[in-house]
């Protein structure tokens, strides 16, 4: 006999409307069931209760275990009811009658289950019965079979088949099997307890009608995909979070996926540092960094490492955040930054469904620079070269007669910004879905289309995106996915420079003066004769003969995943995966001739490119065994796999790289209170040398579910959860060969430094954690504390050049890094047709380098120090802006301390160490470019048909650098630095800089030799603390009954707004994308999208 | 049952796999680097022998490529250093390198990185089968090659560390060797290389160190040391070989100094070091803007004024009234020592007879603009007009030539106080006749000093902007006199007035070494900086 309890919950919130359909019809179709059934035995069974003031569901539950009837009944129906009661020997039925309407309840009997309704539900559906009847039309058979959602689906026997919102035509018999009679153009709905209510409109005669049921569970019980399996929610005793892919993919303009983790998961920080068509994937950190070296998470689709970023987020079905070690320790060498475990849909057994979603939109950059116009600079220019002992370089009367502009060819005033700048560049995505299958096979076939244009000329990307997951049962026993993905990716840019998600073409506008002219007047005889600023800084030029730029992505992907269930309880599965990506690269230009328009001369030759090359070759190949083992026994609850994997990358042509491990998971729950997770990986790697290729990386949790302790008795406290886990993981991402010393083998050089006792960083995470429902689970929580302590972190040790030797990594770091997490989830039902969600959620970082041999390290204005935080700033300390009252008469002699050559209007520096001079002795740590807070927050309404959602996202104060080593990236605050290579002032920085009649400026003047200014120093760190708007969306459901004629079974319009808005101090860049010059920003994107089924 | 029998089979054959894994495993996991070698499979044949020494070779600096010696004018009073291209010469005049100086920091791991290699060619080449005296021949080069390496170093950061043998990882914490030891060093390998080495060689093998080479860096060593016996000596081998001779144009005089910066005289015996393709990209660094050239150092009126007038008078000697027209159009009527022609594009000059420089009004040539020249004034040496279109080319950059030899000798002469010994004189006028000058006028020219007035303008003219000037400045103890205050430019020939175009501050106490690079001082705490940095 099999008990069961089904609780249902109504804070499942993307389903909530139709939970509150669900639980109508469930009730309709019980109460049907009521009419027609026959009186069991069970139902006459006497019991005997003494009860005082306990919750309903406390007798309930009582009574299920005196009886072997079945009392199914909903969480939220009898919540915050008590009863006392004290009677022997009664009948089930009677007892129910008699206390169930005390709290408005009834009971309706069913197929030998009980179960608990709202008492009025009986007559109004009985009302709603007798209309629909009155309709008399052509009748048609349809026969099928009905399957829950699982893999390998379960037939579903007992399922009741009514016509929408009337009688019940049929009851599913053994294998899930129906046959109905109905008129013809009915909506079908097929209702079991425990699985979403599904319809079908049927207009013809059908053979074979599979219709498939979802699962409809509460919170807790919630299937989550954990490392290499699946469990439920309220087993795990690790950390593990999960992202709303509802909320954060669907309908959303984000080229990469990497966007979508931005807001919705604690303990991410997620920074989308460039909005460049193909360029524009986010960097993810979980929980912080704790090492020096590559803080990249690593990232499993379907158990296969794989770059996110090519995946269509249309196919993505749960996206899972392994952070601590418990949960991450599975994955071992290789999960020291976290994990992301990525799954893609599959095909459900049913009808073949037809999904389209597709948008359009525009972008629209949210930083366009704003610079001076062509007399402001060259008043500006003769100030800066003046300052600097240089003279005027324009006249007055040029000046003037750039003014006016009675003259363009020759005084032009240009402005280059809206010469090359498209405002509106636009997006659009187009998916399309098919899925579907048996209890044989099961299919889901997604096709993607994404054009993406950039706001500069020639820019753009379009990326063709095919995956079909196929499913076969070749038995009961055995079964086998077989996904095929395949990703053609175009990218194209002009012929001009590209780096790190920004383009040269960008930093021209900082560098081209409106003085120039961007192409003469045509003249017979002469090629094209564009202004030349330099050597052709002229993006005018580059879009229209420069040429261009092109990269195309390949990659085709094969991943079978075969499982044998040997008995009920054990399963052996296995996994083979091939991946081949083939990323090429074009260069095109032809060859252009650039005269002088005043000499005629030859100035440059642009020589024809021609230059095509495969950037990477990569394969990848996967093989591994698992066995996997689940028994509930009483109140005891094991769940044991382990395995092996190999795996072999090949990078280029013969750059290899292989990994073997060994890995063991045991997870025991005792009466869904106690809970352990144990797990253990071996991982033998081939980038370390002999003796030191193994690494062991153990982990434990314990959890303890309060709430279902008997002690406790808090009735506002749903669930109580506290979990507490430690653990080792791995980080073995140092790059091949570092065990190796090796010389050319063309010229004997030396050319790599290795070192044979390199080994794997090791990471400690502690983990305390506590997850709270309350007020009948309308409010959820989740905090998690951590303390990570990174040993053996990989270091580069400088080594003294004079000795010529390459620097051998070496294992010295220790870094510590600890926070915590909070996560709220809240519900409510304002009434039938409106309710509303509301997630925030909120993360504290801190790390700490705590020792570091050799250290510091100083790279550019970065430094690693001990008792700093990875990376921090370094540099001299300012104190605002040095002033006449800061000098002699003579303005040449100062007071204060000064760098050698600063006069009024320079930046003053702290004399640090007091000795009376500016010098290197002076500088310190300064700032710190990682955010330690980081928050969003997600609200989301309901009222009827319309739904509106949006997300807040920020970070709490941290510094932005912008003056990056006073060279190109410089432009950005060092205009018309001729000791670098000019630049054209904002009409920002120009209005605020130090001038004599703008004694109280906020910026230094500006000079033609700003040495003293461009020092790195915190005068040029912004706090980046900012707030955005990442996401408004508005949708509207269409109205089914009319679309249905035209085979729409439902549909979805929205308009979706991509960082609307932006609340931040940080002037001329973006708080999120920062950067400098070069930088392509994040872009605001307004798209319209329809989601259709057919 | 069957499934207890399944089950055991599962296990049995996990074990299996497990035990097939271990097994498999270490050679699973072991994938070596598929392209490199260790010392001990690679020493073996004459052309790993070639092909290592070229290596040591490679970090011997060109004039506008790789490591510009041309570029060291602007940290002197010849030029003027504007842009980012090739680093912060600039920030050096104004007093304002540290020991983050990017100039200062790529010398440095430059030098010693060749040094290393070199040790290196040096403690493995006896593996390589070759042939025996073509073998002592290579490691003669490498040992020449090293020393000159150190002599770089050592003559601008003073004490530096003298490195014989290839450092292993625990010694790499060097102190710096004084300079006398590091000199004698070099002067005793210098000598050794300079009596055993080929004095010349052929074809591919051109641009080897050979037995003059040697020489002459043993005087340029002379003459920065002020050890002039040792100069003396060094140039007077070189002069009696007879190896070299300064190229001269037969048929048109006055073009030979030009040629000889150009395709024309590429290939000429005045050669005794130089790099090749050194120059390949002159044109980008000196030429005009309107030319297509991006001009990162700018002549300064001083080194346009030094020039004699084809009578073989300064200006000034002219009177007041000669120097203003001198000043307003430097090579007015063509009169000037040709040398100014031939180094040194002015105002108003007609570049290829099609096209007139004009830095004062022509929009593409403006002094100021940027990439444009700073002074008025644009290098010409190596400007061969057959650059223009590809902007690149293959002319090699000579790092030592034979009229420097000769300059040296009569300088060191004239410092001995042998300035009246006949070779002097001729050695003088051998340079200024190959640059159709007369010969030098003995009756001004009769004294110690006067001599050495002479020697040292005869310098600057001959050898502008060739990269030695920062050395001679420094051993003349003129450089703080000439690097401070303000640099000018050419003067506007319609208002007159002359170009301002920076100013300027030198310290000898400090700038007169360079700082020793941070990346050195902080892995290498027996590292002392130089003082005042």
């Amino acid at each position: 006999m099999k008990l069961r309890y089904i609780r249902q919950s109504i804070l499942f919130e993307e389903h909530k409307l139709s939970r509150i359909k669900y639980i109508m019809k469930i009730s309709t179709v019980l109460i049907i069931g009521l009419l027609t059934s026959i009186s069991t035995m069970g139902y006459t069974q006497r019991v005997s209760v003494r009860l005082k003031n306990v919750p309903l569901k406390t007798l309930l539950e009582e009574l299920q275990k005196q009886t072997d009837v079945a009392l199914l009944f909903t969480e939220n129906l009898i919540a915050n009811k008590k009863v006392s009661l004290d009677i022997k020997d009664i009948k089930l039925t009677d007892l129910l009658n008699k206390e169930l309407p005390k709290h408005s309840l009834d009971f309706k009997t069913f197929n030998g289950q009980i179960t608990i309704i709202p008492l009025n539900d009986r007559k109004s559906e009985k009302v709603k019965v007798e209309v629909e009847s009155k309709s008399i039309q052509e009748s048609i058979t349809v026969k099928g079979r009905v399957f829950n959602t699982n893999e390998p689906p379960l037939a579903l026997e007992g399922v009741n088949i009514s016509i929408k919102g009337g009688n019940t035509v049929g009851v599913t018999g053994s294998g899930g099997y129906y046959t109905v009679v109905v008129t013809k153009g009915s909506y079908l709905s097929f209702t079991t307890v425990g699985h979403h209510t599904k319809e079908v409109l049927v207009t013809k005669d059908e053979n074979n009608l599979t219709v498939s049921l979802q699962d409809d569970v509460a919170d807790v019980e919630e299937v989550v995909v954990v490392g290499m399996t699946e469990m439920q929610k309220k087993h795990i005793a690790s950390s593990v979070a999960s992202l709303n892919v509802a909320s954060n993919i669907e309908g959303k303009a984000i080229t990469n996926l990497s966007q979508s983790l931005q807001g919705g998961v604690t303990g991410l920080n997620v920074q989308q540092g460039s909005g460049l068509p193909g360029g524009d994937a986010a960097t993810i950190k979980i929980r912080g960094i704790s090492t020096l070296n590559n803080a990249d998470p690593l990232i499993l689709v379907d158990g296969v490492p794989m770059d996110m970023n090519h995946i269509d987020p249309v196919t993505v079905e749960s996206v899972t955040i392994l952070k601590d070690a418990a949960a991450a320790a599975i994955y071992g060498a290789r999960a020291a930054n976290g994990v992301i475990l990525v799954t893609t849909k599959r095909g459900k057994a049913g009808q073949i469904n037809i999904l389209y979603d597709g948008y359009y939109g525009q972008q629209n950059p949210t930083q366009i620079p704003e610079f001076v116009d062509a007399p402001t600079y060259m008043h500006m220019y003769n100030y800066a070269t003046v300052a600097s002992g240089g003279q005027p370089f324009y006249t007055e009367e040029e000046i003037q007669k750039t003014s006016s502009g009675e003259d363009p060819i020759n005084f032009p005033n240009t402005n280059w910004v809206d010469e090359i700048i498209d405002k509106y560049s636009p997006l659009t995505s187009h998916s399309l879905s098919i899925s579907g299958g048996n209890d044989v096979a099961r299919f889901a076939v997604t096709g993607n289309y994404i054009y993406q244009k950039g706001m500069l000329p020639l820019n753009q990307m379009d990326r063709f995106n095919i995956r079909a997951n196929t499913t076969v049962s070749l038995s009961k026993k055995f079964l086998v996915n077989l996904d095929v993905l395949g990703i053609r990716r175009n990218t194209m840019y002009p012929n001009r420079s590209l780096s790190n998600g920004g383009i040269r073409m960008l930093d021209d506008l900082y560098r081209l003066p409106p003085t120039i002219l961007p192409k003469y007047p045509q003249e017979e005889g002469w090629p094209t004769i564009y202004g030349r600023y330099a050597d052709i800084v002229n993006p005018i030029a580059y879009a229209e003969v420069g040429g261009t730029l092109g990269y195309q992505y390949d990659q085709a992907t094969i991943n079978l995943q075969p499982k044998w269930s040997i008995s009920n309880n054990l399963n052996l599965r296995g996994q083979f995966s091939y991946r081949l990506n083939s990323d090429v690269y074009k260069q095109k230009r032809d060859n252009f001739y650039f005269f002088d328009y005043y000499t005629k001369q030859l100035v440059q030759t642009w020589a024809v490119q021609r230059d095509a090359y495969s950037e990477t070759r990569d394969t990848y190949l996967f093989m591994s065994t698992m066995l996997d083992y689940n028994k509930s026994l009483y109140k005891h609850n094991i769940y044991a796999m382990g395995g092996f994997s190999m795996e072999k990358f090949n990078n280029g042509y013969w750059n290899m790289s292989a990994l073997a491990s060994a890995y063991a998971k045991v997870n025991y729950s005792f009466d869904d209170r106690y809970l352990a997770e144990l797990s253990f990986r071996a991982d033998g790697s081939s980038k370390f040398g002999p003796g030191q290729k193994w690494g062991y990386f153990p982990s434990m949790a314990l959890g303890w579910n309060v709430h279902n302790e008997n002690f406790f008795n808090v009735d506002a406290i749903s669930n109580l959860k506290v979990r507490a886990s430690y653990g080792l993981l791995g980080n073995e991402n140092i790059g091949l060969y570092r065990y190796q010393n090796l010389i050319n083998t063309t010229n004997g050089t030396e050319n790599v430094w290795g070192n044979p006792d390199i080994t794997w960083e090791k990471v400690h995470i502690l983990d305390l954690g506590l997850d709270l429902s309350i007020l009948n689970n309308k409010l959820g929580l989740t905090f998690d504390y951590y303390d990570k302590r990174t040993k053996d972190v990989i270091l580069q040790p400088t080594v003294a050049p004079s000795g010529s030797l390459g620097s051998a990594p070496l294992n010295s770091g220790e870094v510590y890094n600890k926070g915590f997490e909070l996560s709220l989830n809240y519900n409510q039902d304002i009434s039938k047709d409106f309710s509303f969600s509301f997630r925030p959620g909120f993360t504290y970082n801190k790390n700490e380098i705590t020792n570091l041999f050799g250290g510091p390290y100083l790279s550019g204005i970065e430094i690693n120090e001990v008792g700093h935080s990875i990376k921090s700033y370094y540099g001299y300390v300012s104190n605002g802006i040095l002033q006449y009252s800061d000098f002699e008469e003579n303005k040449i002699n100062a007071k204060v301390p000064i760098v050698a050559g600063q006069g009024p209007g320079d930046i003053k520096y702290v004399d640090l160490n007091d000795d009376g001079i500016i010098d290197e002795n002076d500088q310190q740590v300064i700032g710190d470019p990682t955010p330690r807070i980081n928050y969003f927050a997600n609200f989301s309404f309901n009222y009827k048909r319309l739904d509106l959602e949006f997300l807040l996202q920020g970070t709490g104060k941290h510094d932005y650098s912008a003056n990056l080593g006073g060279k190109s990236s410089g432009y950005l605050w060092h205009p018309i630095n001729m000791s670098a290579s000019g630049g054209v002032p904002t009409t920002y920085r120009a209005s605020n800089s130090w001038r004599d009649n703008n004694q109280d400026a906020i910026y230094p003047r500006i000079l033609a030799n700003p040495a003293t200014n461009v020092l790195r120093s915190d005068f040029w760190l912004f706090n980046a603390q900012y707030m955005r708007v990442k996401f408004i969306q508005l949708g509207y459901r269409l109205n089914n009954d009319f679309l249905y004629k035209y085979g729409i079974k439902n549909s979805r319009i929205y308009l979706n707004a991509q960082n609307p808005l932006l609340f931040t101090g940080i002037k001329q860049a973006d708080p999120e994308s920062q950067g400098g010059s070069w930088t392509y920003g994040i872009m605001r994107t307004f798209t319209m999208g329809v989601t259709a089924n057919f | 049952m069957k499934t207890k029998y399944r089950f055991k089979k599962t296990i049995l054959g996990a074990i299996l796999a497990l035990s097939i894994m271990q097994v498999s495993c270490d050679n699973f996991l072991t994938i070596d680097s598929p392209n490199g070698v260790s010392d001990e499979q690679w020493w073996n044949t004459e052309t790993d022998a070639y092909n290592a020494i070229a290596q040591v070779y490679a970090g011997i600096p060109g004039g506008s490529s790789g490591r510009n010696i041309m570029y060291y004018s602007g940290l002197t009073d010849e030029a003027v250093h504007r842009g980012d291209f090739k680093g912060a010469y600039d920030d050096f005049t104004r007093g304002l390198a540290t020991s983050r100086w990017g100039v200062a920091q790529s010398l440095w791991a430059d030098d010693y990185t060749c040094i290393r290699r070199a040790n290196r060619f040096l403690e493995n080449v006896d593996k390589v089968f070759m042939d025996a005296s073509l073998k002592e021949r290579m490691i003669l080069e490498a040992r020449a090659l090293r020393a000159y390496y150190h002599m770089e170093l050592m003559m601008v950061f003073g004490d530096i560390p003298l490195l014989t043998k290839s450092l292993k990882v625990e010694e790499n914490k060097q102190p710096r060797t004084s300079i006398d030891e590091v000199y004698s060093f070099i002067v005793d390998e210098l000598k050794v290389c300079a009596e055993l080495l080929p004095s010349t060689y052929t074809n591919a093998d051109r641009h080897r160190v050979t037995s003059g080479t040697c020489w002459a860096l043993l005087a340029r060593l002379g003459m920065f040391k002020k050890d002039y016996e040792l100069a003396k000596l060094a140039s007077k081998k070189i002069i009696d070989s007879k190896v070299y001779k300064l190229w001269k144009n037969n048929t048109n005089k006055a073009n030979s100094f030009s040629e000889l910066f150009g395709y024309t005289g590429e290939l000429n015996d005045e050669r005794i070091f130089f790099k090749e393709n050194g120059c390949s990209n002159a044109w980008t660094s000196f030429a005009p803007y309107g030319i297509g050239g991006e001009t990162y150092l700018s002549p300064t009126n001083t080194v346009v004024d030094n020039f004699e007038t084809k009578q073989g008078k300064t200006i000034y000697e002219l009177g007041a009234d000669s120097v203003a027209i001198y000043k307003k159009n430097p090579n007015y009527q063509n009169n000037r020592d040709p040398r100014l022609s031939a180094s040194v594009f002015v105002p108003h000059e007609n570049f290829q007879g099609k096209y007139i420089l004009d830095p004062f009004y022509n929009p593409a040539d403006k002094i100021g603009l940027t990439k444009s020249t700073a002074t008025g004034f644009w290098i010409k040496k190596y400007i061969d007009p057959r650059d223009q279109q590809g902007k690149t080319g293959t002319l090699d950059f000579m790092i030592i030539r034979y009229a420097e030899m000769l300059l040296t000798y009569a300088e060191a002469m004239i410092e001995l106080n042998q300035w009246n010994d006949a070779s002097v004189l001729a050695a003088i006028n051998d340079v200024r006749d190959r640059a159709a000058m007369p010969v030098v006028n003995t009756d001004v020219y009769n004294s110690q000093s006067k001599m050495r007035e002479l020697i040292r303008r005869e310098r600057q003219a001959e050898l502008a902007f060739e990269g030695g000037r920062y050395h001679d400045i420094r051993r003349w103890g003129i450089d703080e006199e000439v690097m401070n205050g303000q640099v000018y430019g050419a003067i506007n020939p319609t208002t007159g007035e002359i170009t301002r175009v920076q100013t300027r501050k030198y310290s000898r106490d400090r700038e007169y070494l360079w700082p020793i690079p941070e990346v050195e001082l902080i892995p290498n705490e027996n590292m002392v900086q130089n003082p005042n940095y």
